[in-house]
C-alpha cells in the first residue's frame, strides 16, 4: 500500500532536521507541513537539489520528475512547503 | 594524493553530458536551465567542483589541474567513459584542461565566457566599460583601487560575498546575483569567504593549466560562447586561433552570467554543438 502524504511528511521532517542539523537558521519552532523551505529554513537552491538527491535515495528510493514540483516558467519556484513536497511524494508513489 | 568526495546527480538518458559550473557557484547554476533542457534527450551529469556547493574541502589542490584530475576521477566513478563537456568561467577552463589532458574522453567541448589563465595572465574589472549598476555597488562599496585588481573574477566574487555577510540585505542586486537572494545567500557567502581563507585555494587559482602547444590534442568540436562585450574575450580569440575545431560564437549584449540570464540562447548554441 503506498505511504500517505501524511506518511511522506513524517519523513521529510526527519530528514529535514538532520539535513540543517548545523544551519545557524534562525527557524526554532517544530518542523510541520506549513513549515516552508526558503522562508523558514534558510534554503537556498543548492539545498533543494541536494534535498532532493537524498529524498530520491533516502525517502522514495527512485527518481521522480521533481522539476514539475521545483521549476514554474523556466525558473526555480518562489518558495517550497514540505506538506508540498510530501502531496507530491504520495502522488508519484501512487503511480 | 586522495580525491575528494564530489557531491553529483545525474538526469535524463542518452548521449552523456557533463556540465561544470564556475568559481562560487555550484551545480544549482545549471539544474534550473541547461541540464533540464538537456536532459530530455542525453543523460546530464551535474556536480560540485572541490570546496564548493555539498562537495568536500580539502585543504589544497584549486589549480585547474587539480579540478579537472577530479572530474576525471567522477567520470571513471561513474563509469562515464566518454562525454560532452560543457563548463562555464571557471568551469571552461577545467573542461579544456581535461580534454588536452585526456581527449579520448571528451567528445566536444563548450567553454562559456571562460578566461584561461595560459592565455590572459590578468583580467581587470574596467576591462568591460560601463559596468553595470550591481558591479558599480559592488566595487564602491568594497572600496579600494579596482584598476589595479588583476584577479577581477576572484576579487569581485570574494567583494560579493563579504559585503553580503558584512550587510546582508543591502546592496544592488543583478539579473544574476552570486550566491542568491534569500536568507540561505549568508550561508552560500560565508562557505565561499571560509573556502579562501582555510584552503590554498587564492594561491592556486592564478596557477596556468596546460600549455598551448599541446591543444593540438583538442581535436573535438569545441564552442566558445562568449558574452559580448566579456572581459575573457582575450582567452576566447587565442583559443580561436589554437583549438583546430572551435567555433566562436558571441552573445551580443549579455552579461558573464549568461547560461542563467539567457536559457534559451544558451541552449540553442550547446545543441547545435552536441549535433555536430
Amino acid at each position: 500500500m503506498p505511504l500517505s502524504s501524511d506518511d511522506y511528511t513524517q519523513k521529510l521532517i526527519t530528514l529535514l532536521e538532520d539535513f540543517t542539523q548545523d544551519w545557524d537558521h534562525d527557524y526554532r519552532g517544530a518542523m510541520q507541513r506549513d513549515t516552508r523551505l526558503f522562508a523558514d529554513l534558510a534554503f537556498e537552491s543548492i539545498d533543494i537539489i541536494q534535498l532532493v538527491v537524498a529524498i530520491q535515495e533516502e525517502v522514495l528510493r527512485a527518481k521522480a520528475p521533481f522539476e514539475k514540483l521545483l521549476m514554474r516558467e523556466g525558473r526555480y519556484v518562489d518558495d517550497l512547503s514540505i506538506g508540498q513536497i510530501a502531496d507530491f511524494l504520495a502522488v508519484q508513489a501512487a503511480g | 594524493m586522495s580525491l575528494p568526495r564530489l557531491a553529483h546527480q545525474q538526469l535524463g538518458s542518452g548521449p552523456e553530458v557533463i556540465l561544470v559550473h564556475g568559481l562560487g557557484a555550484n551545480r544549482a547554476f545549471w539544474f534550473g536551465n541547461l541540464a533540464l533542457n538537456l536532459a530530455a534527450d542525453h543523460r546530464v551529469t551535474l556536480y560540485d567542483l572541490r570546496g564548493h556547493g555539498y562537495s568536500e574541502r580539502p585543504a589544497s589542490g584549486y589549480s585547474v589541474t587539480d579540478h579537472a584530475a577530479d572530474l576525471l576521477a567522477l567520470m571513471d566513478e561513474l563509469a562515464i567513459p566518454q562525454a560532452a563537456l560543457i563548463g562555464h568561467s571557471l568551469g571552461g577552463a577545467v573542461a579544456l584542461e581535461l580534454a588536452v589532458q585526456a581527449p579520448q574522453r571528451v567528445r566536444q567541448l563548450a567553454l562559456l565566457d571562460s578566461r584561461i589563465q595560459r592565455l590572459q595572465a590578468s583580467m581587470y574589472l574596467h576591462e568591460v566599460e560601463p559596468l553595470s549598476a550591481y558591479e558599480q555597488d559592488v566595487a564602491r562599496r568594497a572600496g579600494g583601487d579596482w584598476r589595479q585588481e588583476p584577479e577581477v573574477g576572484l576579487r569581485f566574487i570574494e567583494a560579493a560575498a563579504r559585503l553580503m555577510l558584512a550587510n546582508p540585505g543591502e546592496g544592488l542586486r543583478d539579473d544574476y546575483t552570486p550566491f542568491g537572494e534569500g536568507r540561505g545567500a549568508r550561508r552560500a557567502a560565508r562557505q565561499f569567504v571560509e573556502l579562501l581563507e582555510r584552503t590554498t585555494l587564492r594561491q592556486d587559482f592564478p596557477q596556468p593549466g596546460a600549455e598551448p602547444a599541446r591543444y593540438g590534442a583538442v581535436e573535438m568540436p569545441t564552442l566558445l560562447l562568449y558574452a559580448q562585450p566579456s572581459r575573457a574575450l582575450k582567452s576566447a580569440a587565442a583559443l580561436a586561433a589554437a583549438l583546430p575545431q572551435a567555433r566562436l560564437q558571441t552573445l551580443a549584449g549579455v552579461g558573464h552570467f549568461f547560461p542563467i540570464t539567457h536559457p534559451q540562447a544558451t541552449a540553442e548554441a550547446v545543441r547545435a554543438l552536441l549535433a555536430r
